[in-house]
């Protein structure tokens, strides 16, 4: 039955990869200019070496047949070679993934590990003065966004924390310590909002539990309140919570754009902008295609852990 | 607050006047109204008010700090930078309307002929929004204004389809659920024709609801488009825009840090009156709204 379900689930997943898949192809191909003007170059190319270009690249064949031939060659990683740079898009990805990754995992680990806690504690004191504190500071977190809090973090780092001020990004093997330090501003950055967003969220879930039935019911049979709170409330408001990280994960994939251009991390949202400026076509595919399936992926995840936290879920 | 019983049914029509009156009795409603007015006024006479011209260079006074003559200073050209971020006000207002207006309006029609039709047209419509949802939305966002271009309007209509299936949600779930009320059925055997019943019937049923996420979304369009702009896919130099401003500013943020300041007030405020006063609106249209989850998939 389970199995059913997964199957189902992975089914559906892999339909809206493909049509993403062909949206992506086709904002490359929608996109003004094209892929052999950047290669040959404005002056002096004549007709034939245009069309000498364009055969090469299969660029004379119809759309859905270069959409095939695309997708295909992506499927074995391989993303063909920016005219730009003269590398191919796969080992430029490779450099990158990686540090929008440990970025976007880090971001995670932080924000779970300090706005599910103060979600609860929040819920628990609803209403009172801390919770009120909490929720005021929230609307202003809501109401800046991620490049304004980066912009301050680096007002108050040029005048009070140099140390992490304008450090350029160096790799983990090279010097770990001054890799700790670059990672520092980028993440105190991006982890700001989603916090305030888990926190929230889990004040929310909590509360709703809080006032249910079976809660009101282990308060009157004796159960201890701090006992009731973080076993009994916290199983329950969960599957919630789970669930709103696919909705953080829209957010925080945009924030890694963002917080990767402030702080020149050399990372996928970087190269994704800096490919749509010097129109290296497939790169801009390329990095399109490669954030927007892992936010389908990791959506379908957290659907199919859904059942697994919700046992009223199971066998739907 | 203080809601009249008959605001609180469902699908109320709310006169005008009365909105407004609710709207300022609204402790944030007011404050809103206000705020967004302040700004409004400052996009449609802003080159009255301001003591310079926004694009004037003057090499005198190169990155000079606040003064009496220049009272939020300049930039690294001898730009004032208190025309600039009143120069700019133009631009944060006009997407804001824009975008929602755009993406209220196509999802409106949308929605309401995916629930109203269903079937085979229903389905095609709610999967292809399925795609567009595939995808993070400053992500689209960006991407979009790759495929349309730079500028005021293509920035808007990116935003705006990033958010219109949330509007074609909203009005489709609308539709779906007043189809089969009797009055409509009094409607068709009374031989009112399919466009008139959408327009007259099934449209005013529609709004309130979708009214109240354009209310709520104007302060995440006004971000994003902040965002598109500080990305560098914003209007084109040397016009002034919040985002750019911002973004150009990082490099002079040790020396120069008013640069930064003022025009992430400016942001930061007028975010906070449109959230403010979509909240009220919400209150007002829709006073048994749940406040859990509300509003979660900001754009940053």
């Amino acid at each position: 039955m389970m199995l059913r379900v997964i199957g189902i689930r992975l089914l559906g997943m892999a339909t809206v990869l493909l049509a993403v898949s062909a949206l992506v192809f086709a904002f490359g191909a929608l996109i003004p200019g094209d892929l052999t003007s950047v290669i040959v170059g404005q002056e002096g190319a004549t007709e034939e070496q245009f069309e000498e270009v364009r055969r090469k690249l299969g660029l004379d064949k119809p759309l859905v047949v270069q959409y095939f031939f695309w997708l295909t060659n992506a499927l074995q990683g391989d993303f063909g070679t920016s005219p730009i740079t003269g590398r191919t898009v796969a080992a430029d990805l490779l450099q990158q993934i990686p540090v929008s990754l440990e970025l976007a995992l880090l971001t995670l680990l932080v924000s779970t590990l300090i706005g599910l806690p103060a979600g609860i504690v929040a819920a628990v004191h609803a209403n009172k003065r801390l919770d009120i504190l909490i929720r005021t500071s929230l609307l202003v977190t809501f109401s800046v966004p991620i490049f304004v809090i980066g912009i301050l973090l680096l007002l108050v780092g040029s005048r009070w924390a140099p140390d992490l001020f304008r450090v350029s990004f160096t790799p983990w093997a090279e010097d770990p310590m001054m890799h700790i330090r670059s990672m520092a501003m980028p993440l105190l950055t991006i982890a700001f909002p989603i916090t305030a967003m888990t926190m929230q969220m889990t004040r929310g879930a909590m509360l709703e539990v809080l006032h249910s039935h079976y809660v009101v019911t282990a308060r009157a049979v004796g159960v201890r309140e701090k006992r009731i709170e973080y076993l009994h409330a916290l199983r329950n408001a969960l599957p919630p919570i789970v669930t709103f990280i696919g909705f953080q994960l829209g957010i925080l994939l945009g924030g890694l754009i963002v917080v990767e251009q402030i702080f020149s991390l050399p990372g996928l949202g970087r190269g994704m902008l800096e490919a749509i400026n010097t129109r290296d076509y497939p790169m801009v595919s390329a990095t399109t295609l490669v954030f927007a399936t892992a936010f389908v992926i990791i959506n379908a995840l957290v659907d199919m852990l859904y059942p697994l936290l919700d046992p009223r879920q199971r066998g739907r | 607050m203080t809601v009249s019983p008959d605001t609180q049914m469902p699908g109320h029509r709310l006169g005008r006047p009365m909105l407004l009156d609710q709207l300022l009795r609204h402790k944030g409603g007011a404050f809103g109204l206000a705020i967004m007015l302040l700004f409004i006024f400052l996009a449609a006479f802003g080159r009255f008010v301001a003591p310079y011209d926004p694009n004037a260079n003057d090499y005198v006074s190169l990155l000079s700090s606040p003064s009496a003559s220049h009272w939020f200073g300049t930039d690294e050209l001898g730009r004032d930078t208190l025309s600039r971020v009143i120069d700019g006000s133009r631009i944060a207002v006009a997407v804001a309307f824009l975008s929602v207006s755009i993406a209220m309006a196509v999802g409106v029609v949308i929605g309401v002929v995916s629930g109203y039709f269903g079937g085979y047209v229903d389905a095609v419509l709610n999967r292809s929004q399925d795609v567009l949802f595939a995808f993070p939305t400053l992500l689209l966002a960006i991407i979009l204004v790759a495929v349309l271009g730079p500028g005021l309007f293509n920035a808007s209509l990116a935003i705006a389809i990033v958010y219109s299936p949330r509007f074609a949600r909203m009005a489709r779930a609308s539709a779906l659920s007043i189809k089969s009320s009797e009055f409509l059925d009094a409607a068709r055997l009374a031989g009112v024709s399919t466009p008139v019943i959408l327009i007259r019937h099934i449209l005013p049923n529609v709004l309130p609801p979708v009214i109240v996420l354009a209310a709520l979304s104007m302060s995440t369009a006004q971000l994003a488009y902040a965002s598109l702009s500080f990305l560098g896919l914003g209007v084109s130099p040397p016009q002034a825009d919040w985002g750019s401003m911002l973004s150009k500013g990082r490099d002079f943020i040790t020396i120069a840090p008013w640069l930064v300041i003022w025009p992430t007030v400016a942001l930061v405020l007028l975010m906070l009156a449109f959230n403010v006063l979509g909240d009220a609106i919400r209150d007002v249209l829709d006073p048994n709204h749940s406040s859990i989850g509300k509003n979660p998939d900001t754009l940053l």
